[in-house]
């Protein structure tokens, strides 16, 4: 474990939060396209393939620096005042408190309520968004809150995991990552698509944390796979 | 056929990007001196914001994934192009 976390330390510091987020999506609840997703949206979610307009849950993090959750509701007060915006209330997580807004809004589709759950955590806002019809929220708004109150973070992918496995097998993928990077000339892209680092270590550690840590759910093992794939990405070798 | 068309809108706003809110959300100049310190001319809130047009676009466009579809998505191991051929009959992969 120290030789791992002396090994993860840097890449710790070039990752985009210093620390690990996870939720707990209703259950039978489907993840959509990553490759759609914005920057800063770590995971959404739909209830069901069947609906034309079904309900939806995202997990966001914003970097907010010292702003306390005074000046972010003002702030949200200012987005959404063309909107119907109110302040719900508060409820605690294992995060912290955690702060309950609903929006409502007119679009396309008719009357469309937002609940959204924000927890401001070390210079970062963990916002959690539920998205649904109006004449659908009395359906679907425990799922959110149970949802919302699932919320947890960790300093780390490993104190988030349950399996010891896991430290051994990213050591070595972050080892052949940490040797590719110094011996090659290419960019990190590059390297990372090539087929000798899919091959020998990105597809078999996928697959080791699909199939060997679904005991996690599969938002953790989602969740995983993007933030180490992020903080490789992200590493500086030197 | 509405159902059809009511798709084929839904991913014209995708594709081509069209924030779903249109103005109404839009800051003002003096809010992206708020969220000093990181990504300039993001403003404080900008998070919520996104994070409500996502949601409100996943609702709409209600295209789900099963778990071994996202993973190799957010993976690189499955190409983009390919994910979006099997989207649809992926569902019922999920765990």
């Amino acid at each position: 474990m120290r030789w791992l976390a002396i090994l993860l330390l840097p890449l710790s510091l070039f990752a985009r939060e210093p620390f690990f987020t996870v939720i707990d999506p209703p259950k039978g609840w489907l993840f959509t396209d990553p490759s759609k997703y914005d920057d800063g949206v770590k995971v959404v979610f739909i209830a069901s393939n069947k609906k034309l307009f079904t309900p939806s849950l995202t997990l966001t993090v914003e970097y907010v620096g010292n702003a306390s959750i005074a000046q972010y509701t003002k702030a949200l007060e200012k987005i959404y005042q063309r909107d119907d915006f109110q302040e719900l209330g508060t409820f605690k997580t294992s995060t912290g408190m955690t702060h309950l807004f609903q929006i409502d809004k007119e679009n396309q589709w008719g009357a469309i309520r937002i609940l959204q759950a924000i927890t401001l955590y070390e210079g970062f806002a963990l916002i959690q968004t539920g998205s649904c019809l109006k004449k659908e929220f009395l359906e679907v708004h425990e799922t959110y809150l149970k949802s919302f109150r699932s919320l947890r973070t960790t300093p780390s992918i490993l104190t988030s995991c349950a399996n010891n496995s896991l430290e051994k097998r990213l050591e070595e993928v972050v080892k052949s990552w940490r040797k590719l990077c110094l011996t090659s000339k290419d960019d990190k892209e590059s390297l990372f698509t090539s087929s000798f680092f899919q091959n020998t270590q990105w597809k078999p550690f996928v697959n080791y944390i699909q199939n060997e840590l679904e005991s996690e759910g599969k938002c953790w093992q989602f969740l995983a796979i993007k933030h180490i794939q992020e903080t490789l990405l992200s590493e500086n070798p030197l | 056929m509405k159902r059809v068309f009511m798709v084929l809108m839904a991913l014209s706003v995708m594709l081509l990007s069209t924030p779903v809110c249109a103005n109404d959300e839009a800051f003002s100049e003096c809010e992206y001196g708020v969220n000093d310190g990181y990504e300039k001319c993001k403003p404080l809130g900008h998070g919520s914001s996104k994070a409500s047009n996502s949601a409100i676009s996943a609702s709409m466009v209600g295209w789900g994934l099963g778990l071994a579809i996202a993973i190799a998505i957010v993976a690189g191991v499955l190409h983009q192009s390919i994910a979006t051929h099997s989207s649809d009959g992926s569902s019922s992969t999920g765990t």
